[in-house]
Order: C-alpha cells, then structure tokens, then sequence
C-alpha cells in the first residue's frame, strides 16, 4: 500500500517536479526553505490544485492524472489537512468545528456529535466544546483542527506547518503532545515544516525541498547524521 | 534644551479647519430642511394617503430589491472574487459603471432594452405578454441596476481578504462547495455582508432618476418616496419638505440601529 | 432604429444648445439667460441663433424644462434674464413674487392634440377611445401647465381616465409614446409638430380643447433688461413669428 506521487506542477514562473512514494504508518517530514514548493506538493495531495503532468494515485486509486484528466475532487479523496494555527472556523463553536465533515456529509448534529465522542475524550477536548476558537490556546486550537480532519477517517493526513506561531516554552510539550496524537492515526501521515527539530523529533524519514526539487530523502537518523 | 516635557499631542489645526468646513456643508443642508419645515402641519401631511401610499411602495421595493440584490449579487461577488475568467475585470468595471452612471441613464437603458420595444421587452410582451414600464416590478429593476453595484463590491472585498485556507479545509472535510459557500464562507463575511445589503437598501430608498424613466411615476403603484417628494414640490413645497425630513429620518435611523446591531464591534465592513 | 429617433426628438434640443455655447469664444460676450418651457426648446434655439446672429457678442443661454420647475427656480433666485411659461398659472406665481420687470406678453398660443404612435396603431381616434384601460395612457403632474391642461380637456369632455404615470415634462411623454412604451398622451399641436413624423396626432374638438398661452416676461434682477426686451422684440417681429409658426405655435 502505497501513496506514489510522481508529477510537474507549474504555478506562474515555479515549477514543483517530484517523484515520491509513502508507505502507510510512516510519517514523513517534508523540509525546505520559503517558495520550495513545500505546501503546494501538500495541496497537490489534498486536490485542492491540479497537477500539470504526471500523477497522484493512493492505494492504486488514481487521484489525478495529468494524461487522461482524471481528477478527484477534494471532496472525494479523504485526505485530512491540518493548517498552522489550526484555521478553525471562527463562526462556529468547537465541537461545530469537529463535526463539520460529519455534517458536510448530511449526518445529524445529534448524531454526529455521538459519532465524535470517542475521539473528543481521546484528545481530551471534553471540556472545551462550546467554547469558541479565539478562547483557545494554540495547542489546544491545533488539536481541535487534528480532530476535526480525524473525524472522517481519511487514509492521509497532511499538517501544514502546524507547530509554527507557537511559543517556544510551549513547543517542546506541544512536540511531546503532538507524537502521541500521531502516534494513534495509522494512515499516511505528512508533514511540512522548516523546523529541523521538529522534523527530528516527529519523522520516521524526511525530504528536503529546494526550488521545487527533492535535494535530500532519507530515514531521519541517516538526516541526522548528515554532513552540513 | 534638554526638555523631558511629555508633548501632549496637539492637534494640526489646518487640518481640522479643513475638515470642520467639510463637516458644515453636510450638516448645514439638513438644518436648512429643519429651518423651513412647517412643524404645525406634520402630522396632518405624514398620514395623508399618497404619502402613505409612497412610504409603503418605498420600503416595500426597497426590502425587495435588497433580497434580489442579496441572492444575484452575493455568488456574482463570489464568482468575481474566486475565479479567475476571462471578462472579469469587464464585469468590475461594468459593476463600477453603473454606479458613477446618472441614474437617469440607467433607466433609458432599461427602457430601451426592457420597454415595450426594447431590446427584450419586445419578445417578452409579444411572447408572455410582459409589459415592464409603469409597474412595481419596474421600479424594482431601477432600483437593483444602481444599488446591486453596492452590494457586489462590498462582498468581493471581503472575499478577497478572507484566507481561502478555510475553504481549503472545509473542502478536504467532505463539503460540497454550495455547502461550504453556505457554511464556511458566508458566515465568515457577515459583517461585509450586511455593510453591503445596507448600502444597497440605502441607494435604492433614495432612487429617483432611473425609477422615474423607467417606471414611470404613478401614486400607489410606481410613485415611490424620492418621486413623490419631486411631485410635491411644485404643488405643496410644505411636504416636499416634510417627506424629506421622513427619509432622512428613516434612514439615518435604520443606518444607526444596523450599525449598532450588525457593524456594531467589527472593524470589518464600512465604517457606517 | 425607433429608439435613436425618438432619441433624437430629445436630444436635439440639447445638441443645439451645446452648439450655441462652443462658439462664442472670440471677443467679450454677454450672456443673455433664457429661462423656457421645454415645448419651446426648438423655435426658442432657433430664434437664439438669429439673435446671436444680429447681436454679435452675445450668447443665448437656455435652460429649458417644465414651467412650474422654471418658475420655482426663478422664485429661489436663479440668474434668469427671461421667463416663457407655457401657462399663466406658473407665470403668475413668479409676477406675485414681484420678480418680474414689465407684466408679461402672450407671445404665442397653443392647443392640445392626442399624441399616439406612429401609424396609430391602436387606432384611437377620439378622447372617448383614451378610457379604455387597457390602454397605457400618462400625462404629468397637474402642476405642469399640460397635465393641468389635460385635466381641463377631460372635464369639458365629461370623461375620466386614470393615467398610468405621470411623467416629469412634456418631453418625457413624447420619448414614451414615440418609444411605443405607453400609448398615447396628450399634448400641445408644437410637439407633434416637431417630432417631424415619428408620432401621430389626433386632433381634439375644439369644444373640449384648450388655448394655451404662452407669456414671457423679463425678470426684475436681470442685469440684461435692455437685451433682453430685444430678444422679446424679436420673437414679437415677423422673424421671430415665422419661426414660431413654422414649429406649431399660434399668433395672436
């Protein structure tokens, strides 16, 4: 079981070009400087942009495909996204915010809220569900967004960025917090970041981006111990 | 010198010259409305039946075509906003032209593309047996081609500043995008979105010249507030005066409690 | 193709006056400011031109629209050097203000016609054929001199007719009836006139029609008065009186 994705996307005067493959239960860093094409490769995943050739196909499903025009929309491919700061929305109280893709797919508020229990408790987001996103703290607004995408079981999940804008005191137990949280989602998990210590300490492998090219795929030890 | 005096901030007095006469051109029209109005003779013009008629004819046209420019204008501004085709900035531009336009050209446009001859007006009279000019459904028309302009760059303003990562995730969530549009998006824009309805409520209360040429100016069935005021002018100016001072009031009043109710704690919107 | 027409009608006027104004630019000019009813606005320009002709350095300007609108424009002071209303009742209004210099001339008449569409389509032949309420049928406000007029007509008739707008000036109802958006109107024999075939008239028995007069008169805060009477003069001498007749208008 695979995620491969082998594609061009072009955006004005940058091109992305890759050709990477991901194994489920594996979580994968994905490092690089500013306008490396970090976040679009995510969004190329997630269907939210097309690519220009190539392909994207998760366990033999095809996801889009350049030649033959096939695209899934978003909607359709199940991959769950987590942004920085979590971007919850800010009209609506927690637990609104997690159920919005049981509600998306015409499930009952009722329902659906007995339907979330279960991850709410394991999250430890009990407590806060009426609250509304801006009485959040960053940590706990990040974990809501990781519940929200959980809540549809999708077989991928993507974080953008998710520990940046945090403080530094806090990161360290948010880093702490954050493997355990991964830890329990056993699909493909990837994840964007400039941080290196937090790609040392999450990845089981990292990739490195630069212009739109991979210059760096290795097992974080191997990472590690490479020569700066 | 070695001053440690704190500078209270003052004031550049040019400035607040400038901005004080500004302030007295507007003010000073209203009171010289107050100064002639025949206070005696009010309440005995307000309750006369035309004017009753053209308060009623004005609110009701003007609630309509706030709800007509709501359901067309809101996805136009989406659409303007989003999407990237070809002769969007063609319709901006038409958006802006029919704002600056003199409403009176407006409705000859109208009438000649909606009248009896017009453009579409023939087929739909000979075809349905629609005819537009001298109804209520007219001045309805008159009134949405000046103030929906309002209302769709209010709302693509705000469109354009919100952070399309939302949507993003409401679209990996499983939302269609009617659903997220519903849910996500529109709730978002409140605050814009209400700036834009009111404004766009406010021009057509205030729509005179595209409703007289088009519409037609008949008590009861087109003869709106602005069109009755003009009407009385020649026959009693005492209530010209007064049914001015009526739609001043009512919309400096719904201005101020919208404010207060919907625009009231956001920075978001028109600064009403 | 009817629309630039009826267009045409309206703008005419305006295209004048526009012209009148651009060329007069080579010495010192005086402005001689001609406050008159919109039905005058072609003899008025006209007879503006043959003035400006004979008067060099002078520049006719005309505002022209619906009497009462002029009147009241007059009344708030506006720099008018001459009034021509289409009716007494507007001129006497400026006169009770003591705002006019000398008591005003009748220097032309008029009378009333149904305007309809070209080729009369609906083929309305009669004040009695106007009650049909089918029929789009608009006039203005009582206090323009034709709505007021057109009231007058009905009542000698002893009909009634409910109108389905009423419209700002006499220009506005010829636009709608030679657009074909409404029916028929009515108007002065002028209009007809100088719409030159883009509408029919019908006339009106002169049991039930009216004699409109047309007064003129020089305002009293005109810094112009000596122009001014020349410019009555001129309307008043047989030039000026071809012209008037030319476009419709009765002498005296």
């Amino acid at each position: 079981m695979t995620l491969d994705t082998r594609f061009t996307l072009s955006r004005g005067t940058f091109t992305l070009d890759v050709n990477l493959s991901f194994n489920e239960g594996e979580v994968v860093a994905i490092m690089g400087p500013n306008g490396s094409g970090k976040s679009t490769f995510l969004h190329a995943i997630a269907g939210l942009l097309p690519v220009t050739s190539g392909m994207v196909v998760l366990n033999g499903e095809t996801f889009d495909d350049a030649t033959t025009e096939a695209f899934l929309e978003p909607t359709q491919r199940n991959v769950g996204i987590v942004f920085q700061g979590g971007l919850l929305f800010e009209t609506m109280n927690v637990l609104e915010n997690i159920v919005f893709g049981l509600r998306a797919r015409k499930i009952k508020q009722s329902i659906a809220a007995a339907q979330a229990e279960p991850l709410i408790s394991q999250f430890g987001l009990s407590g806060l569900l009426e609250r509304q996103p801006r009485e959040l703290s960053g940590g706990q607004a990040q974990r809501v967004a990781i519940t929200r995408a959980l809540i549809t079981q999708p077989k991928v999940l993507l974080l953008d960025e998710p520990m940046s804008g945090l403080d530094t005191s806090t990161r360290q137990l948010v880093r702490e917090d954050f493997r355990e949280v991964l830890a329990s989602f056993a699909g493909y998990r990837i994840l964007v970041t400039h941080d290196v210590e937090d790609a040392l300490a999450i990845a089981d492998r990292i990739i490195e981006l630069d212009h739109g090219k991979v210059v760096w795929n290795g097992s974080t030890s191997d990472y590690r111990n490479k020569p700066r | 010198m070695s001053q440690v005096r704190r500078h209270r901030q003052k004031l550049p007095w040019q400035i607040i010259l400038i901005a004080s006469i500004a302030v007295a051109f507007f003010l000073s029209p209203f009171i010289g409305l107050l100064w002639r109005t025949p206070w005696s003779k009010f309440t005995d013009i307000v309750t006369r039946r035309e004017i009753r008629d053209a308060l009623w004819l004005s609110v009701q046209t003007s609630l309509i075509t706030s709800i007509v420019c709501f359901v067309f204008g809101v996805p136009l501004a989406w659409l303007l906003a989003r999407v990237d085709f070809r002769g969007r900035r063609f319709i901006r531009a038409l958006m802006t032209l029919s704002m600056v336009l003199p409403p009176v050209i407006g409705g000859i446009a109208l009438l000649f593309t909606f009248g009896r001859r017009g453009l579409i007006g023939q087929y739909l009279d000979s075809w349905f047996g629609i005819r537009l000019p001298f109804t209520t459904t007219a001045v309805v028309m008159a009134q949405c081609f000046v103030a929906m302009p309002f209302l769709v760059l209010t709302v693509e303003a705000a469109l354009r500043q919100l952070d399309t990562r939302f949507e993003d995730v409401a679209r990996t969530l499983g939302g269609s995008r009617w659903y997220v549009f519903r849910r996500v998006t529109l709730p978002s824009i409140k605050p814009s979105l209400f700036a834009g309805l009111v404004l766009a409520w406010a021009r057509a209360l205030g729509e005179f010249g595209a409703t007289i040429t088009f519409a037609g100016n008949l008590p009861g069935t087109t003869q709106t507030m602005p069109l009755a005021t003009y009407a009385a002018l020649d026959s009693n100016p005492e209530s010209a005066l007064i049914l001015s001072l009526l739609m001043i009031a009512i919309a400096f009043s719904i201005l101020i409690a919208l404010r207060d109710r919907w625009l009231g704690r956001t920075e978001q919107g028109l600064p009403l | 193709m009817f629309g630039r027409r009826a267009f045409a009608v309206v703008l005419a006027p305006i295209a004048f006056f526009t012209a009148c104004t651009s060329d007069s630019n080579t010495q010192e000019t005086t402005t001689l400011n001609v406050y008159a009813a919109s039905s005058l606005a072609t003899p008025f320009e006209l007879a503006g031109l043959a003035f400006e002709k004979a008067h060099p350095g002078v520049n006719v300007q005309f505002n022209l629209g619906a009497s009462s609108d002029l009147a009241r424009f007059v009344e708030e002071g506006a720099p008018a050097d001459i009034f021509a209303s289409a009716d007494i009742a507007n001129m006497d209004k400026v006169e009770s203000e003591e705002l006019l210099d000398t008591p005003p001339i009748i220097f032309a008449t008029n009378y009333l016609e149904i305007v309809v569409e070209k080729g009369n389509p609906l083929n309305i032949l009669s004040l009695q054929d106007l009650t049909n309420s089918d029929l789009i049928f608009i006039t203005t406000n009582p206090d323009v001199p034709i709505g007021r007029y057109t009231t007058e007509v009905f009542k000698k008739a002893g009909i009634t007719i409910a109108p389905d707008s009423f419209e700002n000036n006499v220009k506005s109802i010829m636009l709608k009836v030679a657009g074909g958006e409404a029916d028929a109107g009515i108007v002065y024999h002028s209009e007809v006139v100088a719409a030159d075939g883009e509408v029919d008239g019908v006339e009106i028995p002169s049991d039930f029609n009216i004699l409109a007069e047309y007064p003129i008169g020089i305002i009293s805060t005109s810094d112009n008065k000596e122009l001014a009477r020349g410019f009555i003069d001129f309307l008043l001498s047989p030039d000026g009186r071809a012209i008037l007749s030319q476009h419709g208008f009765g002498l005296l």
